[in-house]
């Protein structure tokens, strides 16, 4: 709880800041123009920065979840071919997809 | 506050946002998938062990180490510094002296070759949960890491200069050798001669 606590809680303090800044632009300028201008003044640099980071955790995301489906093929096999071995062998009780089973979770 | 400044915080508030994302969310799911991925490969490796009757499926010791690894992959999201503060008291009231006692009874019946293997296995457990317990914390790593580099930093310079030292004293030793030694035989003559006034080097020259 602590824990989830202090990682919303920060989410939730960039959005404070995030809408009063937003506030203190009303009456300056209109929504369409924060957008306009916040990509508009990106510079080719940063632009290839943000590109870039986006792409890698596409890329990280893509890479985790075909570990998961590879987890979840070869421990389905692994564990039957283990029980053949040892009958009474215990399990870790993960998800087949190695995850933490939605039971255990706080 | 002007509009360039206020586009300024907005566009730095959300860049903070996607970076605590990052740390908050996906270093925490990449170094739990790691952990559990390596406590898999050790717990392979023990059954693998067992399998090639390195130790029976149905010892204890064999069932200690299997279960404490099952315990570790479970609950892997958990291990962190917030986590084991709040589980510290509770682990006083759990008799964990009765588990380690247990585990060593166990290994205490197996062969010499047999016990190592068992406490390889715990040890390298250990190493992983310790790694996991500093690495999966950003707050630890913050803490730990730059000093511990700073640590590894000082000792290897330390090495690299008393290396650098003992050939350079060899080297200038080698040098005033070279220079002064031939002085040695002049100094002894004079050494051992008689007080004389004015002493001159008469007669010196390089051997």
């Amino acid at each position: 709880m602590i824990i989830a606590g202090i990682k919303y809680g920060v989410l939730v303090a960039i959005a404070r800041y995030m809408y009063l800044s937003i506030q203190s632009l009303s009456g300056q300028v209109t929504v369409a123009s924060i957008v306009v201008n916040l990509l508009g003044k990106l510079g080719i640099s940063q632009w290839a920065a943000w590109v870039f980071g986006g792409g890698c955790l596409m890329y990280a995301q893509r890479q985790r979840k075909l570990r998961h489906d590879s987890n979840e093929h070869q421990g389905t096999r692994v564990s039957k071919l283990e029980e053949r071995i040892d009958e009474k062998r215990s399990s870790s009780k993960l998800t087949t997809r190695g995850q933490t089973n939605p039971r255990d979770e706080i | 506050m002007n509009a360039d400044t206020g586009l300024f915080a907005l566009s730095t508030l959300i860049s903070l946002a996607g970076l605590w994302f990052l740390v908050a969310w996906c270093y925490r799911w990449y170094r739990v998938d790691l952990f559990r991925h390596r406590v898999f490969v050790l717990r392979a490796e023990l059954f693998d062990f067992a399998a090639d009757e390195g130790i029976p499926f149905a010892h204890p010791a064999y069932g200690n180490l299997r279960y404490a690894m099952n315990g570790f992959l479970r609950f892997a999201d958990r291990i962190g510094l917030i986590n084991a503060l709040m589980v510290a008291p509770l682990t006083r009231r759990v008799d964990s002296k009765a588990w380690k006692q247990d585990w060593e009874d166990a290994v205490a019946t197996l062969p010499e070759s047999a016990r190592e293997k068992m406490q390889n296995l715990r040890m390298r457990l250990h190493i992983e949960v310790g790694k996991q317990f500093v690495l999966g914390s950003p707050i630890l790593i913050v803490m730990l890491v730059p000093p511990l580099l700073l640590f590894i930093l000082q000792l290897v310079g330390k090495l690299l200069i008393n290396q650098a030292v003992k050939g350079l004293r060899s080297q200038v030793a080698a040098a005033l050798e070279y220079f002064a030694g031939p002085y040695d035989g002049l100094a002894y003559r004079v050494g051992m001669a008689p007080s004389v006034p004015a002493l001159a080097p008469i007669g010196f020259h390089r051997r």
